[in-house]
């Protein structure tokens, strides 16, 4: 039988990385084909390219056996393919009705017939089981509805392929099972489900078929049957762990920074958390896990829904950051280009950023003292520069990581909140902000290390927690952990959820 | 919904009460006379801001209307006090369209924003108005055209009135019955979302900032025709005037949400308040401060009573 869709041969790269190396996918009519792998795997990439978002540098597509290549989005649509993103593309703006047939409205011409609109609307939703009504406004949608209305626009026009991305990222349970039981109707129709997931219940739910893929690499593909939890695990992870820069045993360090309970939103839901002074914990986890949003309610820049916070024996319920700072606790976001830097400043004047308010002399900033400070620290953490008056943005990623750490390691903090501090980074200054993380450490700070890099939270921490669904799930020490064991954790919502 | 009828609603109340509170004010208010004058005034900004509201919900901004608008009055009239008669239309809309264009492409091909884009062209409009008139008022005579633009009509009915008329139904009919005026506000909405969907996001942007200009180019010749001659600085500030009463009318600056109705609202409350403060003899310096006031107060209700992000 020929595939309705066929994925040939693709790679695909972008500036710094391999994000797809000759890697092959089809489905038929008919089936659940679950794509799975770490975070990093290169699933969503592929699926771009599937959309037409994204052009593959090597590869073939085919549709019903007949090649084919999508000038856009538009084109692999009017060839039947329609995608799901995790970004959901739900206008808020707009009802049900006008998201559900965005593309394909009724009409002569150039006219738009609403009232035809909102019944066809209407009708794509009843047959889809979807229980909406087409002239609801899209703002007072829950993120499930959006999910559902994002479907029912895909089947608007009787898709091919469906293509979902991570569809459960943002589900509660009872919308899941909705979820499930509009994608068996779907089949039954005949569409080709491609389906994107990290978890592992799900695709022993759903799945016909799965294909693992590793570091933008195909792995296996093969009936879901002849999978089970660790087997697949193993596909996933596949590497050999890495050596351990250290092998700290966990030790009987006060506390510094604990967090009982917290709530926020739907992403964090009772989590909690020790981090002791002297130590690195690294915090693993599936994206979406509430990993950044926890830190988030560490650092200040939001506030909890209820539980509560103790830094160093005091209640601490910081209102923002700046409070949060005063009390010693800094946060380095993950994306050091919106939150961390200003590329425009130079790496001095990075650096000084906050610490204008101790270096003033009469009213005025002690340029000088600001100056020598920031060149010490620049050095301090090998920042490759000409000199620090030199503008951030002409540095590489790995040092402006590095100027983002120096800013805040000059602030002295107690407890310092590093939000994936090597994306982007290369492999020699990646070893170098280990380093210097561990030494922060060693100089009494408590150091929360986020990650989605397995090895690189194995290699840096002394205690792993994992997070998964917003809670903490375990905390394990780096010694006694593996990527599997890591992996199996962040699991292990499935069981939690069930 | 009900929050936001409600805040719909305070718009009309306040309306109200600022005709009623005119009206007792002033007899000259309230003579039927003047009520065909508002509507003759109100012409050049009601068309601009008829346009702008198109701009606006689509989630850009255009600055350059009021110069745009003077300039192609300028070239109009050198095109009529040259002979070229009926064809100074036709050149007085390319006039405006032209600059439209510029806008859109600015925006769209040079990726500058449009508030920048639009600044740019505002600019450079004035600069070739001023250059052509060396900073004199050009003369023309042409009665056929000033009949056909600004004061033909029979009773209170004003030509200038009617095209005003035609353009807010046009522009109005377009965005509800048409699907291009429905992505509109698709693209304000989330313009990401949009290219996802994929809908002409661009094309869109330089078809409208374009429309804008060529309505520019209308509402010079309205201006011209008004007053029998042309200056370089003719429709200036008309920018500031047509975005209060996009504003009034309670569309998002932000794009996305708004109609055309809802800026008739606005248009005429401005119409009616600079009127008024005309005939009571407000000093216009104060009146400035009475408009600044109001664009305020309904910024404020708007964010008030605006459903809480979910």
């Amino acid at each position: 039988m020929t595939p309705l869709l066929r994925l040939d041969g693709i790679s695909k790269g972008f500036p710094g990385v391999q994000a797809l190396q000759d890697v092959s996918l089809d489905v038929h009519a008919g089936e659940v084909h679950a794509v799975m792998g770490e975070n990093g795997a290169g699933k969503s990439t592929l699926m771009k390219i599937a959309a037409g978002l994204y052009r593959p540098d090597a590869g073939s597509i085919a549709v019903d056996g007949a090649a084919t290549s999508f000038a856009g989005p538009a084109d692999a649509t009017a060839h039947g393919i329609h995608t799901v993103f995790q970004e959901l593309t739900v206008l808020d703006n707009l009802d049900v009705g006008r998201n559900v047939m965005m593309g394909h409205e009724p009409g002569r011409g150039p006219l738009l017939d609403r009232r035809a609109l909102r019944r066809a609307a209407q009708e794509v939703l009843d047959r889809l089981g979807i229980a909406l009504d087409a002239a609801t406004p899209a703002a007072r949608l829950s993120t499930g509805a959006r999910q559902m209305v994002e479907i029912a626009r895909a089947c608007a026009t009787a898709p091919r392929v469906l293509i979902l991305d991570e569809p459960t990222s943002s589900l509660g349970s009872h919308e899941e099972e909705t979820l499930f039981a509009l994608i068996d109707r779907l089949k039954a129709m005949g569409v080709g489900i491609v389906y994107i997931t990290h978890r592992m219940s799900e695709v022993f739910r759903l799945a016909d078929r799965l294909t693992v893929l590793r570091d933008g690499r195909h792995v296996v593909t093969g009936p879901a049957a002849e999978f089970d939890r660790d087997s697949l695990i193993r596909a996933m992870v596949g590497r050999d762990v890495e050596d351990r820069s250290h092998g700290m045993v966990s030790r009987d360090l006060p506390p510094a920074l604990s967090v009982a309970r917290v709530t926020r939103g739907r992403a964090v839901r009772g989590a909690t958390l020790r981090l002791h002074e002297g130590e690195v914990l690294g915090l693993a986890g599936l994206m979406g896990a509430g990993r950044t949003e926890l830190a988030r309610l560490m650092a200040g820049a939001d506030q909890p829904d209820s539980g509560s916070m103790v830094l160093f024996g005091a209640p601490y319920a910081p209102r923002d950051v700046a409070e949060a700072i005063a009390a010693g606790v800094v946060y380095v976001p993950e994306d050091r280009k919106d939150l961390g830097l200003v590329l425009s400043l130079s790496v001095a004047e990075n650096i000084s950023l906050p610490a204008y308010r101790q270096h003033r002399r009469a009213g005025l900033l002690d340029l000088a003292a600001l100056r020598r400070r920031a060149a010490d620290w620049a050095g301090r953490l090998g920042v490759k520069a000409p000199s620090p008056a030199v503008r951030v943005d002409t540095l590489s990623g790995g040092n402006q990581q590095k100027v983002v750490l120096a800013k805040w390691l000059a602030m002295a903090p107690r407890v310092v909140l590093l939000d994936e501090p090597t994306r982007g980074v290369d492999v020699g200054a990646k070893a170098e902000i280990h380093a210097r993380i561990r030494a922060l450490a060693a100089d009494g700070a408590a150091v929360l290390v986020i990650s989605s890099e397995l090895p690189e939270v194995l290699s840096v921490a002394d205690r792993i927690a994992v997070m998964a669904g917003g809670r903490v799930v375990g905390t394990v020490p780096a010694a006694k952990a593996s990527e599997e064991s890591l992996l199996a954790l962040a699991f292990a919502e499935d069981e939690v959820a069930a | 919904m009900t929050r936001a009828r409600l805040a719909q609603g305070g718009i009309f109340a306040a309306f109200a009460l600022i005709v009623i509170a005119l009206a007792t004010a002033s007899p000259a208010f309230r003579d039927p006379a003047n009520l065909v004058n508002i509507g003759r005034q109100v012409a050049i900004l009601g068309i601009a801001a008829c346009a702008m509201t198109w701009v606006i919900i689509l989630g850009e901004i255009d600055l350059s209307v009021g110069a745009v608008a003077s300039a192609a009055g300028v070239v109009t009239a050198m095109a009529l006090a040259a002979g070229l008669g009926p064809l100074a239309i036709p050149v007085a809309l390319a006039t405006g369209a032209a600059f439209g264009l510029m806008n859109g492409l600015l925006t769209v091909h040079a990726r500058v924003p449009s508030f920048i884009a639009t600044l740019v062209t505002f600019f450079i409009a004035q600069g070739v108005a001023l250059t052509l008139t060396t900073g004199q008022t050009v003369l023309f005579s042409a009665d056929w055209f000033r009949w056909t633009f600004a004061t033909g009509g029979a009773g209170g009915l004003r030509t200038a009135f009617v095209w005003f008329a035609i353009v807010a139904a046009v522009l109005w009919w377009a965005m509800a019955r048409t699907r291009f005026g429905a992505n509109v506000h698709a693209v304000g909405g989330s313009q990401e979302s949009a290219r996802m969907l994929g809908l002409p996001v661009d094309r869109m942007k330089i078809a409208i900032l374009t429309g804008t200009g060529a309505l520019m180019g209308l509402a010079g010749m309205i201006l011209i025709a008004r007053i029998g001659n042309a200056r370089a600085d003719g429709a200036i500030g008309l920018e500031f005037d047509a975005i209060a009463a996009v504003v009034i009318g309670g569309t998002r600056l932000g794009g996305g949400y708004g109609s055309i109705p809802r800026t008739l609202v606005g248009v005429l409350l401005i119409g009616v308040l600079n009127n008024g403060l005309a005939i009571l003899n407000v000093d216009f310096n104060t009146q400035q401060v009475i408009k600044g006031a109001l664009v305020i107060g309904v910024v404020l209700i708007d964010r008030w009573t605006r459903p809480k992000e979910a």
